[in-house]
């Protein structure tokens, strides 16, 4: 699994961070997302999953 | 030339329940034309796709008219604003531009961070006063008001003596039962309330919060924050940040009250707690009249032709109980598997709050009953009287015995 995040588009609802805190974070200053781990491990992939569906904004892209 | 045209659906038959001609709607005419209650003409949207569509589409201006003013009050948008709305109605880039100002003080860390500690310790002293005090109690007055009203103050920098004035100011801006006039002088309030307070801290020194955040921004040295804009936010944040988190939590108390079967679920199993908040915001669902926005260009959502220029509102609290997306939508569940609801909108206007809300809840709700496992209402639940006119629905009061 690859993940892309899109700064422009993130608006900073946090989301991503609450179904995946492993993966995801936000920038102190302006909430803009973080991301951890863009090749995270497969434990992982469920909650990625679910934080690019919940994300508002589209801002997290998943290839796998 | 007046199109005929079918209301849009605002009486409900049950407390907790949206209107009921909304299932029809959802299931025959998903994204239909209707007549708004101030008598503008649109589109409603009642499923859940369509609906999240609708907010994530760039082509639709989050500038748009209201439509949930009373009969008659149709305005163009932005207009009827008394105060600037900033970001509220704006559209990408600027909107960002704007709400980046503010997300790093709304992030879950932060919240977590700045304010939980905060929200727990006066969330202690209420349930200390109310054990304190008579056994017969209004919950809205002991806790789902005052609560969120210091959490907003704490984190704006706004004295909490002046919350009487400000709640006031608030819900006759906010009563849809008021006229326009009537409505405006709450927000005049608002508005000359945050101006005073800005004029203040700026002769102080600006200090702590928010707010004085704000101040530092608006007066650096070629910053784009106006004065107006400024002013702006400070009212929005500081309605937007207690009106709807009141209501929520009084709403979800009576709905713990009136459902022992989940009341019991988070009792033993006080983990739940986050999932059952989010399945309150999602069945209670308390932006009552929906949200609108505006067609850009001539699209096309569910099948329909929208115009360019045209109103399409999504009612969330139809979309938040469609089959499509939630099993027995009707009756709260604790274990629903949920990925997301539409309480808080969706796209990038979605609720800066959020997180602030979240935290409140989740720390009022569990408290109250681990504290006071008997408590129950003091009359009747048909005769709780409910805000049926406020933008967010609500408990006016909620007298309970502990
Ligand atoms: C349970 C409580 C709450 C509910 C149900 C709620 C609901 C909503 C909804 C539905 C929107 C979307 C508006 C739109 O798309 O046009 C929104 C936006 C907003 N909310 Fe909340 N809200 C709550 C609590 C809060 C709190 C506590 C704050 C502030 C501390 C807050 C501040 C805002 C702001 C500033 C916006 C505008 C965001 C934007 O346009 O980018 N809300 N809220
Ligand atoms: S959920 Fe989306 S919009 Fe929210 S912080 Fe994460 S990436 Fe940004």
């Amino acid at each position: 699994m690859k993940i892309a995040i899109e700064e422009d588009k993130c608006c900073g609802a946090g989301q991503c961070v609450l179904v995946s805190p492993e993966v995801f974070d936000q920038r102190d200053e302006d909430g803009i997302v973080v991301l951890l781990e863009p090749n995270p491990p497969q434990e992982q992939y469920a909650t990625v999953r679910e934080a690019a569906a919940v994300c508002p904004a589209a801002a997290i892209e998943v290839h796998e | 030339m007046t199109e005929t045209l079918p209301p849009m659906p605002v009486q409900r038959t049950r407390p907790l329940d949206p209107p009921l001609e909304y299932d029809q709607l959802r299931e025959e005419q998903p994204v239909t034309r209707v007549r708004f209650p101030n008598g503008s003409a649109g589109w409603l949207v009642t499923r859940f796709e369509e609906g999240s569509q609708v907010f994530s589409d760039p082509r639709m201006s989050a500038r748009r008219p209201r439509h949930d003013t009373p009969e008659g009050e149709v305005s163009e948008a932005g207009e009827e604003a008394p105060f600037n709305p900033t970001f509220v109605m704006m559209d990408e880039p600027d909107h960002s531009l704007y709400r980046r100002l503010l997300t790093g003080r709304f992030t879950p860390k932060s919240v977590q961070k700045n304010l939980q500690p905060y929200i727990d310790r006066i969330v202690d002293e209420h349930l200390d006063a109310i054990e304190a005090g008579p056994e017969t109690f209004d919950f809205v007055q002991a806790i789902a008001l005052p609560i969120p009203c210091l959490v907003i103050c704490e984190l704006l920098g706004v004295p909490y003596e002046d919350r009487d004035g400000f709640h006031h100011a608030t819900e006759i801006m906010m009563d849809m039962a008021n006229s326009r006039e009537e409505r405006d002088r709450g927000a005049k309030w608002l508005i000359d309330y945050i101006t005073e307070l800005v004029a203040k801290k700026r002769a102080t020194g600006a200090g702590e919060g928010l707010l004085a955040e704000l101040i530092r921004v608006a007066d650096a040295e070629g910053s784009f924050l106006t004065d107006d804009e400024l002013i702006g936010m400070g009212v929005l944040l500081l309605f937007a940040g207690h009106d709807t988190t009141a209501a929520m939590m009084g709403l979800s108390a009576l709905t713990l009250l009136t459902h022992p079967e989940q009341r019991q679920d988070l009792a033993d199993n006080p983990a739940k707690i986050g999932p059952a908040v989010e399945e309150l915001l999602r069945y209670l669902t308390i932006v009552q009249f929906g949200l609108g926005r505006v067609a850009k260009e001539d699209l096309e959502i569910g099948g329909r032709h929208i115009a360019k220029g045209e109103l399409v509102v999504v009612a969330m609290p139809a979309a938040n109980r469609d089959p499509r997306v939630f099993d027995n939508p009707d009756t709260p569940d604790f274990d629903r598997k949920m990925t997301r609801h539409l309480a808080f909108g969706y796209g990038v206007h979605q609720c800066l709050g959020q997180n602030i809300a979240r935290a409140e809840l989740k720390t009022v709700l569990p408290r109250l009953f681990a504290r006071f496992p008997h408590l129950r209402l003091a009359l009747p639940a048909e005769e709780v009287p409910m805000d049926t006119y406020g933008t967010n629905y609500a408990v006016k009061k909620l007298m309970v015995t502990r």
